[in-house]
């Protein structure tokens, strides 16, 4: 995985993980790997997999069980719900980009509309 | 003098070194806490080498304090804390298999299955004499003997200095494979991008002393930068004062 130098790795971690969620990659009740795995897979401080872990149990996307793991949440309408979200997180950085270009509203619209109606 | 919390591994309280007129170390205090990784970071000559040879206890005299684990470093710090020196310290007689067996024999905590291991795992024969082994991969030997310790404090000293891409890549799943929730590890480096996944803490000494202490993740979060970014607005702004 690449990161970015904007974001703290944590919440790329995140993100990178609810992606999966959301395209299938990782299904209801797919067991993730041990926090000392995932640092590995990841080339991270696993202190840093602990933050993402934790955090994302708060969230209900992953529920672990004591000495058995830690599981991707069997709520069906997780991946649907993960879509929605990130899908909100890339609109919003969207019109923040677009914003700082001085464009209003309906200009951001027309430019989708635009772009749209490209073959 | 701070009071030492029980998940501080290391405290240095005002510690000062002077060689002849030079100040390596001006009153350095800062603390350690187990379970974490920490970049001491800073240029040259701004005493991040000759603070870890005094927690190594190979620099015995100097001003102020350092604690590791309640105790002054000395012979019984020394089975505690493993360090990679930024110099060659291998005897010209060594072979490879030599410097393991040295390492074997002094400390107690070496783990003999894991240095066989990392030894595969970097490429290093047991016949090769040490003097003749190419940089990187001394860098590699120094690393594997250093890391198959069971101690509870690395401190690295430019573990990167002159390697590949390919053994950095190693040295940091080696690193990351050795570290867990009751070890500290320490790594002094220039190679800031090398290591910024790794770190839970950044420290930035300049002349001798610690000017900044920051959670990584805090870097990022607040300010939208690299490490590496971080560094050299920090220390451009430093030179102009």
């Amino acid at each position: 995985m690449r990161y970015n130098d904007r974001e703290p790795i944590y919440m790329q971690i995140m993100q990178e993980i609810k992606t999966d969620i959301a395209l299938g990659r990782l299904a209801p009740g797919m067991q993730l790997p041990t926090i000392k795995e995932q640092a590995a897979i990841m080339r991270v401080n696993p202190n840093t997999v602990a933050r993402v872990y934790s955090l994302l149990e708060q969230e209900g996307v992953i529920t672990k069980h004591k000495g058995l793991g830690t599981f991707v949440s069997t709520r069906q309408t997780l991946a649907a719900e993960l879509k929605r979200e990130l899908a909100g997180v890339t609109t919003s950085r969207f019109i923040s980009e677009m914003s700082r270009l001085g464009l209003s509203a309906p200009e951001i619209e027309a430019h989708l509309r635009q772009f749209q109606a490209r073959p | 003098m701070g009071v030492s919390v029980l998940s501080d591994i290391l405290v240095a309280s005002n510690l000062t070194k002077r060689y002849g007129a030079v100040t390596a170390l001006n009153g350095l205090t800062c603390r350690f806490q187990r379970g974490k990784v920490y970049g001491l970071l800073g240029p040259n000559g701004s005493g991040k080498s000759t603070f870890l040879k005094i927690c190594a206890a190979l620099t015995m005299i100097y001003q102020g304090e350092v604690l590791i684990d309640g105790a002054r470093p000395g012979l019984a710090t020394k089975a505690k804390v493993a360090y990679l020196p930024d110099a060659d310290y291998f005897l010209d007689w060594m072979r490879v298999g030599d410097v393991v067996d040295f390492f074997q024999d002094f400390f107690d905590d070496f783990d003999r299955t894991k240095a066989e291991h990392l030894l595969r795992e970097l490429e290093l024969e047991k016949h090769i004499l040490a003097s003749t082994l190419s940089k990187g991969m001394l860098a590699r030997l120094k690393l594997a003997a250093v890391l198959s310790r069971r101690a509870r404090l690395f401190l690295l000293d430019e573990a990167f200095d002159g390697v590949d891409p390919v053994t950095r890549e190693k040295t940091i799943d080696i690193i990351l494979d050795t570290f867990d929730h009751e070890s500290t590890i320490v790594l002094a480096t220039h190679h800031i991008d090398y290591v910024d996944k790794l770190l839970d803490e950044v420290k930035l000494l300049r002349r001798g002393e610690v000017i900044r202490e920051v959670a990584a993740d805090e870097v990022r979060q607040s300010t939208g930068k690299s490490i590496g970014e971080y560094y050299l607005e920090v220390f451009r702004h430093a030179k102009t004062n």
